[in-house]
């Protein structure tokens, strides 16, 4: 990035931009032109702290990183990943049917096995161990493999197929097994239903909650071959892996290395969302997602949604030394959103050495966090008013809603509810980009508002399948575009493997009772292992 | 007196027949009689339509005129198809202020329909006109008997002179004892609604013991007698079994559970209604458990489709969940039924995997269960040895109790019945 000629006059520009305030004092107009629209989705980025320079340096600075190249490269699912050597081809998990390549021909063959495997799930057909049809599917996975069908399925209840409303689909990631030990208490073992999500198969904490599952249907089931026919599906892009776990080929669904994990809700990944709302509104989901990956492809940069999501990114984190990122839906069904985009943006771009393996002098991805807005107002937005931390936000909020109660009798105050929460929404991004400025002022200096706190507001019409489609991909497409920048590539996530083996080498350790075992840690760490054993064998004493 | 019959179904047909037998004037819409091998072809019931026909006081493919009776016998859920039904009645019968037809509601309606209806009426300015309820107590296989010698009739209306016109036309029906009970519309709406709750309620509860008496190796058929003998409970509707069915029988129940409806506290009724949908599946679970799941490929004899024996009619049959569920799995199901075998194939079509043959040991031969879900008469006493040794597996999955679990057993059958037989 520092190469790029655009860089210096950036620099220059970001010393000298104005309050937000005079921005809007200067150019009354930048309400109106600040904009870009794309796939049914509106940014309005007239709250960020940029003028016309800015964004004419920041157009520059995108073809000046072989964003366009770059870009060209995704979609022919040329190899992008370059540390792991593959493509990162969720762009084609999209692509309609009828325009799908020869080479993309496997995606859609695993979307009619998908769908056969809805349809008689959830038409009762498929059959638990004795007999039973299935009221219950229960989703084993993490990361990539948990929080977009999560997101998905929470924010998208309300479409879902009146013929599927029987089917609860319920989320188990964590590796301790606490959601697992919660469900297992009420769940039905002859009518329950468990998907194994693993892109590796290998993820210790999915296979071990599998394992509690497997051991807990083998107390009612003791046909083993019987349980796994009639209990598992495995979703996977490790074949051998899944049979070697015993499930049978009949219950297996694929998807391929060039997915990567955070990218693939789109392909087999999604059964979840399928089996909660149906095919249909999946598909739909798709096509929304699609629609933004032809205007990513095809829209001039300056009209470009997830390339000025990119660039207005990079303008705070590396010229306006912004270092934190609010996402702020306002929306309770998007509840989910800010942890899937937690994982999206700091999972990929979280890295500090270039494609070329030199360590980088400047910064990438912020810390990004967030939350329902509304409830955000009442625990972190003191921070963003008035803390000594400058944050950018993103303001997500859609147009209409509850439209289709209008035979309840509360759908008014709903309605009216919902015009609260606009009312609110709007008014937390002007307070913070004007401050004080935004109403009569105050002589208390508790009650001042300094402002000037950038802000982006994504406006939805309604949120649907298309629409959240479009939303989730703009984002896809906003981390690729900041990591084509940055010059990182965006797909591996080497930083997580460390921990996983160091925790390998620590469990047997934990588990040995003699205290020398653990003589060669850390004095941190060994202290700390030392009285859990202690605590652990106290209890089991106490116990007998 | 001249009655006008609205509907084409075995309501309809069974009280045409019934009233223009007793010499009243009775018009229908319909231009011919029903075939013989429909739903309502009873065969004492096709016989009196004809004979009326003939003798003329019967009369088919009438336009809309003026009656001293309308009968309406078609299910309306709504208020607004229930106006739109009678409206052309209604119309021919306001020219004649002086007059006092009736309109006599025949199916289970929702709570306050025959009110309702009424109220319109008076504001139509056609209040001349009387609204009661009549429900139609007609159980398919002995329909005209259930009209021509009923239990009780049951009259929902406030109005005398309504009272003395029912009596004076049902007269030839209500001889030995007077059985006419009179009560407000709502509290008729209401019994008619709560008789099929509680015959249905007893069923499933049934169902639901011999679940435990499956489990625990008990034979509910002992239990049973047991429990009938006890003069508060008697013998009627305690039979377990695969499931009941009946589109009247199932629509009433459907209305009560609509007037008691509270999804967010399901009562005992959607209990009633769930067992009952497990029920209809249990023949195919247990098919199921005995193979281990490893179905595909292998061939069911279905013994009877009609929801209950003496009809063709399959509407909220099991045998129709059985052969949705079997056909699923890629399991051929050969179907006998002495007369439901049309219908089943005007409700299912042609589809792969079903054959219809015309005999129960022809549907036997090869199979590798035996399903008995409708107990026509005609299967009790088979010879079952010989059945057995055409099957390939000696599967007997009994949705009736219509056999004895150690004669079965006897002859070589892995025989399971509902709450009877081995546990499978």
């Amino acid at each position: 990035m520092k190469d790029c000629p655009a860089v210096p006059v950036l620099q220059r520009s970001a010393a000298r931009i104005p309050h937000l305030r005079d921005l809007f004092d200067s150019d009354p107009a930048r309400g109106h032109e600040l904009r870009a629209t794309g796939a049914g989705i509106t940014l309005d980025y007239s709250k960020q702290r940029v003028d016309t320079g800015v964004l004419q340096a920041l157009a520059q600075l995108a073809e000046q990183a072989g964003l366009s190249e770059e870009r060209e490269r995704l979609f022919a699912g040329e190899v992008v990943n370059r540390t792991e050597n593959r493509a990162a081809w969720h762009t084609a998990l999209r692509t309609p049917t009828a325009l799908q390549t020869t080479e993309q021909q496997c995606v859609e063959e695993q979307l009619q096995r998908m769908t056969l495997l809805v349809d008689r799930i959830q038409s009762g057909v498929w059959r638990g161990f004795s007999g039973k049809r299935i009221t219950d599917v229960v989703n084993l996975g993490v990361g990539g493999s948990d929080l977009g069908p999560l997101m998905v399925t929470h924010g998208l209840r309300e479409y879902s197929e009146p013929a599927v409303r029987g089917l609860k689909v319920h989320f188990a990631s964590t590796i301790d097994g606490s959601q697992l030990f919660d469900l297992l208490d009420h769940l039905n073992p002859e009518t329950s239903l468990f998907i194994i999500s693993s892109k590796s198969f290998t993820t210790i904490d999915t296979l071990s909650n599998a394992d509690t599952v497997r051991s807990w249907l083998g107390s009612h089931c003791v046909d083993e071959a019987l349980m796994l026919r009639c209990h598992f599906i495995g979703v996977s892009a490790a074949q051998q892996k899944m049979s070697d776990w015993g499930l049978p080929s009949d219950n297996q669904l694929h998807f391929w290395q060039w997915v990567g994990g955070r990218f693939s809700l789109w392909s087999a990944i999604g059964l979840p969302i399928a089996l909660a709302l149906g095919m249909s509104v999946f598909r739909r989901l798709l096509a929304g997602a699609h629609a933004m990956d032809e205007h990513f492809r095809t829209a001039p940069v300056l009209q470009n949604l997830p390339v000025m999501l990119a660039l207005l990114g990079i303008w705070n984190v590396n010229f306006l030394d912004i270092r934190a990122h609010a996402i702020l839906p306002y929306d309770g069904r998007l509840k989910y959103f800010p942890s899937y985009l937690e994982q999206l943006e700091m999972e990929s771009n979280g890295k500090s050495v270039g494609q070329d393996g030199e360590l980088l002098d400047y910064s990438t991805c912020p810390v990004l966090w967030g939350e329902i807005g509304a409830n955000a107002q009442h625990a972190f937005y003191q921070l963003l008013h008035q803390g000594t931390q400058s944050v950018a936000s993103d303001f997500i909020v859609a147009a209409r809603r509850y439209e289709a109660l209008d035979h309840y009798a509360h759908q008014e105050q709903l309605l009216a509810q919902h015009q609260l929460n606009i009312a609110n929404c709007l008014a937390q991004s002007r307070v913070l980009a004007f401050g004080d400025a935004a109403v009569a002022p105050d002589d208390n200096p508790w009650r001042r508002y300094p402002g000037n706190q950038p802000s982006s507001t994504l406006l939805l019409e309604q949120l649907g399948p298309e629409s959240l489609g479009a939303l989730i991909a703009a984002y896809e497409h906003k981390v690729f575009t900041q990591a084509v920048i940055w010059n990182i590539n965006p797909f591996d996530q080497w930083g997580v493997e460390l921990g996983k083996q160091v925790a390998l080498q620590l469990q047997p350790l934990l588990q040995d009772p003699d205290a020398a075992a653990v003589a060669g840690l850390d004095a941190s760490t060994r202290e700390l292992a030392l009285s859990i054993q202690q605590q652990q064998s106290g209890s089991e004493g106490g116990a007998a | 007196m001249n009655v006008r019959v609205l509907g084409d179904n075995l309501e309809a047909w069974t009280l045409a027949g019934a009233l223009a037998f007793t010499g009243c004037a009775v018009s229908m819409e319909q231009p011919t009689l029903p075939e013989a091998d429909s739903d309502i072809a009873e065969p004492d019931l096709l016989q009196l339509l004809e004979q009326q026909h003939l003798a003329g006081r019967l009369q088919l493919g009438a336009g809309e005129e003026a009656a001293d009776l309308l009968l309406v016998t078609r299910r309306l859920p709504s208020m607004d198809e229930l106006q739109a039904a009678i409206q052309g009645f209604v119309a021919k019968v306001k020219k004649q202020p002086e007059s006092r037809p009736l309109i006599a509601l025949v199916q289970s309606v929702a709570l306050g329909t025959t009110d309702g209806l009424q109220a319109w009426l008076n504001e139509q300015g056609a209040g001349h006109v009387r609204v009661l309820f009549w429900p139609a107590f007609i159980q398919s296989g002995r329909a005209l008997e259930s009209v021509t010698r009923p239990e009780r009739i049951l009259l929902g209306t406030r109005d005398k002179q309504v009272v003395s016109t029912m009596r004076r036309v049902l007269s030839p029906f209500n001889r030995s004892r007077d059985t006419l009970m009179v009560m407000p519309p709502l509290e008729a709406e209401l019994s008619k609604l709560a008789i099929n709750g509680m015959l249905a309620t007893r069923v499933s509860y049934m169902n639901e013991l011999a679940r435990l008496a499956s489990d625990k190796g008990i034979d509910i058929e002992q239990v049973r007698q047991g429990m009938g003998t006890d003069s508060r409970i008697g013998f009627q509707y305690l039979y377990p079994g695969c499931g009941f069915g009946g589109e009247a029988f199932l629509g009433t129940l459907e209305q009560l559970n609509r007037e008691l409806g509270d999804l967010n506290e399901p009562g005992l009724l959607s209990s009633v209604f769930a067992i009952n949908e497990q029920q209809k599946d249990l023949l195919f679970q247990k098919f199921w458990r005995y193979f281990k799941a490893e179905i595909s490929g292998r061939r069911v004899a279905l013994w009877g489709c009609s929801f209950k024996p003496s009809t063709s009619v399959v509407e909220g049959s099991p045998a129709l969940v059985l052969i949705e569920a079997l056909l699923a799995h890629n399991v051929e199901v050969h179907v006998y039924d002495p007369m439901a075998l049309p219908a089943l194939k005007r409700r299912l079509g042609n589809r792969p995997g079903l054959v219809c043959v015309d005999s129960a040991a022809a549907a036997a031969e090869g199979a590798d269960a035996l399903m008995l879900v409708t107990e026509w008469k005609e299967f009790w006493n088979r010879d079952m040895a010989a059945i057995q040794s055409s099957m390939q597996t000696p599967l007997l999955l009994d949705g009736r109790n219509v056999f004895d679990p150690g004669l079965m057993a006897e002859l070589g059958w892995v025989y399971s019945g509902i709450g009877r037989g081995v546990s499978i």
